[in-house]
């Protein structure tokens, strides 16, 4: 197993989301008495109390001395200094879009730029630590949809995922640098009852994203999808079942670490489990379980991206579970394919041979545009193959190596 | 070329259709009025019934004989045999109430003629030649319930998922072969239990899904773990989600819980050390699915409810096992190699149908008719390799 529960931290409110700080370890919540509270996870013990703006909702660090949360009912941003809970009120922003929901913001701590979902269509707030609040209209060619859910991708880029089915890579200015549609595709002719095309006013919402080298991975109402964003190609998808509002609690993941993510189905249920889900090295595998006692929801996952530290918030009992995650070890490997110096997109798939013949099995299968860089599994034998173009005109190549 | 062409099964009746169960020709389906009819698939008529049942409790039904189907109750202690051709009925009385109202609780063999059915703490077992009907209580299931239960065809064994986080392998007799406790750890408090809401099994591997929305693919000979992903969940054994039987590997799975529209069908490959989710295809619609069936060459899924009067029908290009030639020459000499058969549905789904070593020249090698694969050829030590594609 490689979840190791550690125990329960009762909150004294409910809490709208929670983080951790990476430079201490240390967990961050807001609640609705109006308080950023701050946890040691492994002793479950409380230790400062701040105050925030009222009904405070989402929540993130945007430097190294300041975090900043929004309000379900207020058009300002608080800022908070980490080690004073001096706060600043900045008018200019929005209402957030929903209540107890996580990635709805989130910042690049190097740049000092942040960014919060909204109730408004197409809108993003924008937060800089120069105290500029300003909004942002982006995909307005997606009609009606509200930006439903924001992530830091790796410095001077985040992705936003909304209610219309549409995932968008953005840059410190909002600017639009990639994007992708989800869809379902049945894999057969249309015919009556069976859906294989998007209707208006049906998309899937983007409910949650978790990134990792060029992997990202998407909740919707309907499916957990893994996608290789250097082609935008779906390798993998698995169905669910989960609430019908997105402003109610849908199936949780949050932002991974190591390339592995916690999901909690808010379907009616037995008592909850939140799942270790490896999206990277062996897409949609689980690792491992954490069970719980209630069959009330999960609302609220983080987890450390540096400690393997994670958090689930059951308000039903209420309680914060304190557990800690050990991925799989991986490395990085970038390949590259350019026959005759070109950059080429192509078809990568990873076997792993460590058990010899009779052995193997196929840990990814994704297409890729040359170079990107994905996790592999360390203390294994691989076989990498790389096919490039189709049909009697297409390439391959393979390669061994350890890791 | 689609992998699966669909069709729709005019039912054309005002009852809910509550499952079926084929020879591979002809469909017999029970439905909540008590009434058996039998479809020919090929063509999508009507070629028996509706006939009458002894009674109007019937859940389940399963091919016991190549023409002869059993048919499970869930509050009468009884087992109907019917002709799936003539509609004939031949009632077994001294048979037992199944544990729950859904697919997957009785389970035959067409080779024994012998079928075996929950039975809340217990199992029941019929036969369809003797009529006769035998109560089993194994110890195993003393304190809790047998949830769902599948045939193993190649044992003549049957595996039954339990509602306390088990998978039990027994005989006729009700011995116990072989069991699989499905790890539960850790957890927030007091152990936690789950309830297996569908079994099935193949040619080495065996698959479930428990109510806490977990989704297992097992090696059943040595209890290995090789899948493990996130499926549906549910409150109610009754309401989670649902497998087909198997043939050559394809397992298809559905939600008897309500989900969002689209709902989905899963095709899963189950077979091998690499077993995959292959496919989805998204049905136009959130109701939830009272009955997936396979039969190898059609899919059919019904929904709970009496207002959509057709089945949805999927036509599954053939999985049959076949052979095809491989040879490997390094510099014109034929020599020995490993040989690794990727199956290829398409990017994201490639997984390792064979891995072997093969002497040289022509060799005879297992691959699935009509399927896509890439075969890697390597010799001399992996020194040498060479990659191919081919449909099976």
């Amino acid at each position: 197993m490689s979840i190791v529960f550690g125990g329960t931290i009762t909150p004294s409110a409910t809490v709208e989301d929670m983080i951790f700080n990476p430079a201490n370890n240390q967990l961050m919540i807001i609640d609705s008495a109006n308080n950023l509270r701050f946890y040691n996870t492994a002793t479950q013990t409380l230790l400062t109390t701040y105050g925030t703006q009222t009904n405070p909702q989402g929540l993130t660090i945007i430097n190294n001395a300041s975090a900043i949360c929004g309000s379900s009912s207020l058009t300002t941003i608080n800022f908070i200094e980490l080690s004073s809970g001096f706060t600043s009120t900045v008018s200019g922003g929005l209402v957030t879009n929903f209540t107890q929901k996580i990635q709805q913001m989130a910042a690049d701590p190097n740049s000092g730029v942040a960014f919060q979902t909204s109730s408004t269509v197409n809108t993003l707030v924008r937060i800089s630590t120069s105290f500029a609040v300003t909004q942002i209209k982006i995909g307005e060619d997606f009609s009606n949809g509200n930006w439903s859910s924001v992530i830091f991708k790796s410095p001077g880029r985040f992705l936003i995922g909304s209610t219309q089915g549409t995932i968008l890579e953005i840059d410190l200015a909002g600017n639009v640098q990639d994007s992708f549609r989800l869809s379902f595709q049945s894999p057969m002719s249309t015919s009556s009852g069976i859906y294989n095309q998007q209707t208006p006013g049906d998309p899937p919402t983007a409910n949650y994203l978790s990134y990792d080298n060029n992997l990202l991975q998407v909740i919707t109402n309907q499916a957990l999808f893994t996608i290789d964003w250097t082609t935008k190609t779906i390798i993998k998808t698995v169905p669910v079942n989960t609430s019908t509002s997105t402003s109610g609690l849908p199936d949780l993941i949050c932002q991974g670490s190591s390339g592995e993510t916690l999901f909690s189905r808010n379907y009616t249920s037995s008592n909850r489990v939140v799942q270790e889900i490896d999206y990277t090295v062996s897409p949609t595998n689980t690792h491992g379980e954490l069970y719980t006692n209630n069959t009330g929801v999960i609302s609220l996952l983080t987890m450390s991206q540096t400690t393997g530290q994670a958090v689930a918030y059951q308000p039903a009992i209420p309680a914060i579970y304190c557990f800690t995650v050990t991925p799989r070890a991986t490395t990085t490997r970038t390949v590259t394919v350019n026959p005759g110096g070109i950059n080429q997109k192509a078809r990568l798939i990873l076997i792993d041979d460590t058990g010899g013949v009779g052995n193997s099995f196929v840990f990814l299968d994704t297409n890729m545009q040359s170079p990107a860089t994905y996790r592999v599994p360390t203390g294994k034998t691989i076989k990498e193959i790389v096919k490039v173009g189709s049909g009697t005109g297409a390439t391959w190549d393979m390669s061994s190596y350890s890791t | 070329v689609p992998l699966q062409t669909q069709a729709t099964l005019n039912i054309n009746n005002s009852t809910t259709v509550l499952t079926g169960t084929s020879n591979g020709n002809t469909l017999a389906v029970i439905d909540s009025a008590g009434a058996v009819r039998s479809y020919s698939l090929p063509q999508l008529s009507l070629t028996m019934g509706p006939k009458t049942l002894t009674g109007s409790t019937a859940c389940d039904i399963t091919m016991v004989a190549v023409a002869t189907a059993a048919v499970a109750y869930a509050s009468t202690a009884r087992v109907d045999y019917v002709n799936i051709n003539t509609g004939d009925v031949t009632q077994v009385t001294t048979a037992a109430t199944v544990t729950n109202n859904m697919q997957g609780q009785i389970a035959g063999n067409t080779v024994t003629g012998l079928c075996m059915s929950t039975r809340g703490a217990g199992v029941n077992v019929t036969q369809v030649l003797t009529t006769g009907a035998t109560s089993l209580t194994p110890a195993q299931l003393s304190g809790t319930t047998a949830s769902c239960i599948c045939t193993k065809s190649d044992t003549n064994t049957w595996l039954v998922g339990t509602a306390s986080s088990t998978i039990l392998e027994y005989d006729q007799f009700g011995h116990l072969q072989k069991i699989l406790p499905i790890p539960l750890t850790p957890s927030t408090g007091t152990a936690q239990t789950t309830s297996i809401t569908s079994v099935t099994y193949s040619n080495g591997n065996m698959a479930c899904i428990t109510d806490r929305g977990l989704l297992y693919i097992y090696n059943w000979s040595t209890l290995t773990q090789l899948l493990k992903i996130p499926c549906w969940d549910t409150a109610s054994v009754t309401t989670g989600g649902l497998l087909t039987q198997s043939a050559s590997g394809v397992v298809f799975a559905a939600a008897a819980v309500g989900t969002m529209n689209p709902s989905a069908v899963m095709e899963i490959y189950l077979e091998g050390n690499n077993p995959t989710v292959v496919s989805n295809f998204w049905m136009e619609s959130s109701i939830a699915t009272r009955n997936i069936g396979f039969d190898g060459t059609y899919c059919w899924v019904f929904q709970n409810t009496s207002s959509d009067t057709n089945g949805r029908l999927f036509t599954v290009n053939s999985v049959a096992k076949t052979t095809t030639d491989t040879r490997t020459q390094v510099g014109g000499i034929d020599t020995n190699s490993r040989i690794i058969r990727l199956r290829d549905d398409g990017v994201g789904t490639a997984c390792v149908e064979v891995d072997m070593n093969v002497s040289a020249g022509d060799v005879n090698v297992q691959c699935t008719n009509d399927k896509n694969y890439i075969e890697i050829s390597i010799a001399n030590t992996g020194t040498t390799f060479d990659i191919r594609e081919f449909l099976g």
